[in-house]
C-alpha cells in the first residue's frame, strides 16, 4: 500500500470516529432521564460548604443582597455563598449547557417561563418534603398564584420570588391637550380607542406599535376577557376568537398610533417630550420617566391599570422569577439560602431598593415601609389580572411569541384580516408546543 | 524509518498547530455532522434519528423564509457591494498624500466602530416617521419607509447597514490591489493619449481581476453567514428571531434560536451542515466559473 494511500485511509478512519462519536452512545439511549441523575448523600449540616449562587446582576449589586447575604453567612459560619451576577439570558443558558455535565450552580434565580427548560435540563430538585415542612406562616407569605405555578403534579420546583406586571404610563399633558380628563381613568378599550382618537385629532400620537413583538402581543390578549395561559391537551388555551379580539384592537386602534416599536428610543422619546399619550411596559420604564420629570417639571405622567375590553377586566402582562434549587450534594444548604433571601424580610429590603419592585412576597408588599411606592401597588394588583406570560412548567416554548408577531404585524398592515392571522397565529403555537413535548 | 528520521522534527514542530486545528476547528466540524443526524437537547444523551432532521428542516416556514432572505441579499447586496467598493476604492486613488490616508482612513471607520453601538444608533436614525432617514426622504417629497416593520423594507435596511460597514473594509482591499498595478502601464496610456475613464476600464479593471474575484468570494461567504447586523437591527433573541414577519431572518440566526431557544441541537446542526454545504458549493462553483473564463 502506497503512503498516500495509507495515510488518506488513516484520514477517513479518523474522520468517521469522530461521526460516529458525535452521533451519540450505543444502545438504547435515555431520552427523558434528566442529565443530573444521581443524588449524592447530602453534606451533614456542619461541614464546610460553598454554594454558587446565581442571580440577575441588577440583584448582585444591590447593597441589600450584599447585606443579606453577609447576614445569612454570620448565621450560618459553615456556609460560604459565592454569589455571582448575569444577565437573565446567561443564567437560563449557562445551566443548560452545564446540565449535561452536572456543572450548574447550588442555586439560581429564574423566570417562571422557562422553568418548563430548567426541568428538562434536570436542575430543578423536587423540594416538595422541605417546603411542607417550611411553617405555614413562613409558606402563607407568597401569592397563591405563584405557589401553585411552581407546584407540579405534587412536586414543588422552587419558591416565588421576584414578579413584575405590565401597566399604562399616561402623559397627562398630552391628554389634556386632547380635552381627556385623566381623572376619570379608562373604562375599557372602547373608551381607549376613543380618547385615543382624540389624542389623534389633536395632533398628537396616542401609542407605539405593539405588534413588533410577541410578548407585547400578551399585553392586550391578556386584556380579553376569561382569557388564560394553559395547555390543554398539548394545544394553548388561548382560542383563535380570543387573539382575534387583541388583533382586531391593534387594527382598529393602528390609525392613532406610530409604527415605533416601545422598545426603540423614540417611543419612550416621543412619551417624554409630550408627543405622545400612553406607553404601555413594565415598571422598569418607571426609571426612565421619573428621571425626565426631574430634570423637566413641565413633564407630567402617571400610571394606571392596563384596559381590558370590558370595565372591571385589566389587560396587561405578567410574570416572575423563583429561586431554583439543583439536585446535589450542596441542596440543602442551597436550599435553605433560598428560604432566607424569600424571606418577607430581605423581599422588602430588595423591592426598596429598587423603587418599589414588585415581588410574589405578599406579605413583603404588603409592608408599610413599601407604602409610599405608589408603582409597587399598582403592579402587584396587575399581577393578579392580566395574561401570565407563559404556560408555566408546561412544553410552552418562548419560540411561540414569534408567529404571534408575525401575524400580529400581518393583520395590523391589512396582509390577513385579523380572524385568518390569529388562526395561522394559534396553528404555528400549537406546532410549537407539539414540538416541544415530543 | 528514513522518512522519519529526515522529517520528523519538521512534523514534530508542526504537531501544536494540527492538535489545536483539530480540536478546535476539525472536531467540531465532524461532531456536528454526526449530532445532525441525531435528535439532541444538549442535556440528555442524542438519539440517532437519520436524516428526520434534514426532511424537517426543508419543511420549516423559518428556514424557507431565512433562505429567500439570504439568495435575496446575495442578489443585490454582491454587485452593489463591490461596486461601491470599487467606486470608493478607485476615487480615494486619485488622492495623494495627506488626503489619501484620510479618505482612506475615514471610509474604513464604520469598520472598526462597535457593531452593537453601530446598530442601535442606525436603529434610531431608522425609526418610522421620525428617524433622520425618513426625515430626509419626506423631505425630499418621498413616502414615510417603515424600514424596520415592512419585511422587504427590513431587508434594504439591512443592506444599508451592512454595505455602510462593509464598503471601507472592501475598498482597502481593493485599494491594496490597485496600487499593485504597475505605474508604468498608466503612463504609457497616458502617453497614448488615453483618458482616466479608458484607464480604468483597460488597465485597472482588467488588472483588478484576481482581487474583484478575491471580495466576492469573501462577501458570499460573510452573507452566508450573515448574523451581526440583522441580529442587533431587530433586537433579535433566542427566541425571536427577525422581527415583525421575521424580515430580517437569516439562516445562522434562526440556527442559533433553534440551538439555544429550542434547545434542538440535532437540528441547528442540521443548519450548521447545510450552510457549510452551501458555502462550499458557491465557494466551487465560482472557483470553476473563473478557471473557464481564464481560459477563454
Amino acid at each position: 500500500m502506497s503512503k498516500k494511500m495509507l495515510y488518506t485511509v488513516f484520514a477517513a478512519s479518523l474522520i468517521v470516529a469522530m461521526i460516529l462519536t458525535g452521533c451519540g452512545a450505543s444502545g438504547t439511549p435515555s431520552a427523558t432521564a434528566p442529565a443530573v441523575v444521581t443524588e449524592p448523600a447530602t453534606a451533614p449540616a456542619t461541614e464546610p460548604v460553598t454554594i454558587e449562587y446565581w442571580t440577575f446582576g441588577e440583584f448582585a449589586n444591590t447593597q441589600a443582597m450584599k447585606d443579606a447575604i453577609a447576614e445569612f453567612q454570620a448565621a450560618n459560619p459553615n456556609i460560604t455563598v459565592d454569589v455571582v451576577g448575569k444577565p437573565d439570558t446567561e443564567i437560563q443558558a449557562g445551566i443548560i449547557a452545564g446540565a449535561s455535565s452536572g456543572q450548574i450552580p447550588d442555586v439560581y434565580n429564574i423566570a417562571l417561563n422557562v422553568g418548563a427548560e430548567m426541568l428538562k435540563a434536570g436542575a430543578l430538585k423536587d423540594i416538595s418534603a422541605e417546603w411542607n415542612a417550611l411553617p405555614e406562616d413562613y409558606r402563607n407569605q407568597f401569592a397563591p398564584g405563584a405557589v401553585q405555578a411552581l407546584n407540579q403534579g405534587g412536586a414543588v420546583y422552587g419558591i416565588p420570588y421576584t414578579a413584575y406586571a405590565t401597566v399604562l404610563y399616561r402623559n397627562l399633558t398630552v391628554l389634556e391637550e386632547a380635552g381627556i380628563d385623566p381623572s376619570k381613568g379608562i373604562k375599557d378599550w372602547a373608551d381607549w380607542a376613543d380618547q385615543m382618537s382624540k389624542v389623534k385629532a389633536a395632533g398628537y400620537t396616542a401609542l407605539p406599535n405593539y405588534s413588533v413583538d410577541g410578548w407585547l402581543v400578551f399585553h392586550f390578549l391578556g386584556g380579553v376577557q376569561g382569557i388564560t395561559n394553559t395547555i390543554v391537551d398539548g394545544k394553548s388555551s388561548i382560542t383563535v376568537a380570543q387573539l382575534t379580539k387583541a388583533y382586531q384592537f391593534l387594527l382598529d386602534t393602528k390609525p392613532f398610533g406610530t409604527d415605533v416599536g416601545p422598545f426603540d428610543a423614540a417611543a419612550s422619546d416621543l412619551f417624554i417630550n409630550d408627543q405622545m399619550a400612553f406607553y404601555e411596559m413594565g415598571p422598569w420604564a418607571d426609571t426612565t420617566f421619573a428621571a425626565a420629570a426631574e430634570t423637566n417639571p413641565n413633564f407630567k405622567y402617571d400610571v394606571v391599570l392596563m384596559p381590558g375590553e370590558i370595565e372591571g377586566w385589566s389587560g396587561g402582562t405578567h410574570g416572575g422569577e423563583f429561586f431554583g434549587i439543583a439536585p446535589g450534594p450542596n441542596a440543602e444548604a442551597a436550599l435553605k439560602l433560598a428560604v432566607f433571601l424569600a424571606d418577607k424580610a430581605q423581599v422588602a429590603k430588595i423591592s426598596a431598593e429598587f423603587g418599589g419592585r414588585a415581588t410574589y412576597n405578599d406579605a413583603a408588599m404588603a409592608d408599610p415601609s413599601l407604602s409610599t411606592y405608589a408603582l409597587l401597588a399598582l403592579t402587584v394588583e396587575a399581577a393578579s389580572m392580566g395574561l401570565p406570560d407563559a404556560a408555566y412548567f408546561q412544553a410552552f416554548p418562548l419560540a411561540v411569541r414569534q408567529p404571534l408577531a408575525d401575524n400580529a404585524a400581518k393583520a395590523r398592515d391589512g396582509v390577513l384580516t385579523p380572524e385568518a392571522a390569529a388562526q395561522a397565529a394559534i396553528d404555528a403555537v400549537n406546532a410549537e408546543i407539539a414540538k416541544a413535548s415530543q | 524509518m528514513k522518512f522519519l528520521r529526515k522529517y520528523s522534527k519538521n512534523y514534530l514542530f508542526l504537531l501544536p498547530f494540527f492538535l489545536l486545528f483539530g480540536v478546535f476547528f476539525l472536531w467540531p466540524i465532524v461532531f456536528g455532522i454526526g449530532a445532525s443526524f441525531t435528535k439532541w437537547n444538549g442535556v440528555h444523551t442524542p438519539s440517532f434519528i437519520g436524516i428526520d432532521n434534514y426532511a424537517g428542516l426543508i419543511q420549516s416556514p423559518s428556514f424557507t423564509k431565512g433562505m429567500h432572505n439570504l439568495f435575496l441579499y446575495i442578489l443585490i447586496a454582491i454587485p452593489l457591494g463591490v461596486f461601491i467598493a470599487l467606486i470608493i476604492a478607485l476615487l480615494v486613488n486619485q488622492f495623494k498624500g495627506f488626503w489619501h490616508q484620510f479618505f482612506r482612513a475615514a471610509f474604513f471607520m464604520p469598520f472598526v466602530i462597535p457593531l452593537f453601538l453601530a446598530a442601535a444608533i442606525w436603529r434610531w436614525m431608522l425609526t418610522p416617521e421620525f428617524g433622520i432617514v425618513n426625515v430626509i426622504i419626506k423631505s425630499l417629497g418621498g413616502p414615510d419607509i417603515k424600514w424596520l416593520t415592512n419585511p422587504t423594507a427590513m431587508l434594504f435596511a439591512v443592506l444599508i447597514v451592512d454595505m455602510w460597514r462593509a464598503a471601507g473594509f472592501n475598498m482597502v482591499i481593493l485599494l491594496a490591489g490597485i496600487k499593485a498595478i504597475p505605474s508604468e502601464y498608466h503612463e504609457a496610456a497616458k502617453v497614448d493619449g488615453a483618458s482616466t475613464i479608458q484607464q480604468i476600464f483597460y488597465i485597472t479593471l482588467p488588472l483588478l481581476e484576481p482581487v474583484i474575484f478575491l471580495v466576492v468570494v469573501n462577501a458570499f461567504i460573510s452573507i452566508i453567514q450573515m448574523f451581526d447586523v440583522p441580529w442587533l437591527l431587530s433586537r433579535a433573541d433566542y427566541n425571536t428571531q427577525g422581527g415583525p414577519q421575521q424580515g430580517m431572518l437569516f439562516p445562522v440566526m434562526d440556527m442559533l434560536g433553534t440551538a439555544f431557544g429550542k434547545q434542538r441541537y440535532g437540528e441547528a446542526s442540521t443548519y450548521a451542515v447545510v450552510l457549510l454545504g452551501l458555502a462550499l458549493l458557491i465557494t466551487v462553483i465560482q472557483f470553476a466559473i473563473r478557471r473557464l473564463y481564464a481560459k477563454r
